[in-house]
């Protein structure tokens, strides 16, 4: 079963990502409030995939996956935002993110991610 | 209608519908007949009870803020059927989140719709606004968008002003 940590400030959203994530049979192995918090438990339970918010406070989205890429070069992460903008898209691509998402999302596009990355 | 008044309006049409269609499954439509009082009649009795409202600062060209107001009964509602917790084992910290994220996506999806016109803005991060009766009111020469949308007993107003 592939493990996930999802980093996402709004509890709202890791409710509903981790009942996406279970109902698929993936296990949420952590949840990380903030970017800094993500890279901690990035490196503490080298997740298979990270679900990383962008903007959050503490340390933003893609400061984090510069710094779990430092750390693993191999990290797969999908960027999950509600701006869609193509310049965040190239930003978050440069850094390394495997997948940019959208939110909204379902179950389709959630799954639709990870088979990318995996 | 000016012409950011007709981008935001089809944005936030656009961004409503999908945003509610894909997280919670309700169809929320625009109530054409709803009354948006001015700043010279404003009267509370004739506006509908509110108790959450999300809100966001839109920064573009002109900044804005970008509210959307329910009542706890709707809140309830919306943030179950996006999470998929029963209702009454909401607590008060889930229904807050739950319509700043609301607000959140609308916006996010606004401003992906807009990106490439001349009205693209970014965002602050979202909050709440809580209180019984309480009422968002803005100068008349500022309103860009006031509107209702419903879906059976559900409803709640969005509203984009110039700040």
């Amino acid at each position: 079963m592939k493990r996930v940590l999802i980093v996402d400030d709004s509890p709202i959203i890791h409710n509903l990502l981790r009942k996406v994530l279970e109902r698929n049979e993936f296990e949420v192995c952590g949840d990380a409030k903030n970017g800094k918090e993500g890279v901690e438990m990035y490196k503490d339970l080298k997740p298979d995939i990270v679900f990383m918010d962008i903007t959050m406070p503490v340390m933003e989205g893609l400061d984090a996956v510069k710094l779990i890429k430092e750390y693993d070069p191999d990290a797969k992460v999908i960027m999950l935002s509600a701006m869609g903008d193509e310049e965040l898209k190239e930003e978050a691509k440069g850094l390394g993110v495997d997948v940019f998402l959208k939110k909204p999302f379902d179950d389709y596009k959630i799954v639709s991610a990870i088979s990318k990355v995996v | 209608m000016n012409e950011q008044e007709l981008a935001y309006h089809r944005a936030f049409t656009v961004a409503v519908s999908e945003v509610m269609g894909t997280m919670t499954g309700f169809e929320m439509e625009e109530d054409e007949a709803f009354f948006t009082p001015d700043e010279e009649s404003f009267d509370p009795k004739e506006t509908q009870p509110c108790e959450i409202s999300g809100a966001m600062v839109l920064l573009g060209k002109k900044n804005c803020m970008a509210t959307v107001t329910m009542t706890r009964t709707t809140a309830s509602m919306l943030v179950s059927y996006m999470t998929g917790i029963p209702y009454y084992e909401l607590k008060n910290g889930d229904l807050f989140d739950g319509v700043a994220e609301m607000m959140n996506l609308m916006a996010g999806r606004a401003k992906a719709l807009l990106s490439d016109s001349e009205y693209h803005f970014d965002i602050s991060p979202p909050f709440t606004i809580v209180g019984e009766n309480h009422y968002i009111v803005h100068k008349k020469q500022a309103k860009l968008i006031q509107k209702r949308f419903v879906s059976n007993e559900l409803s709640f107003i969005l509203k984009v002003f110039n700040v």
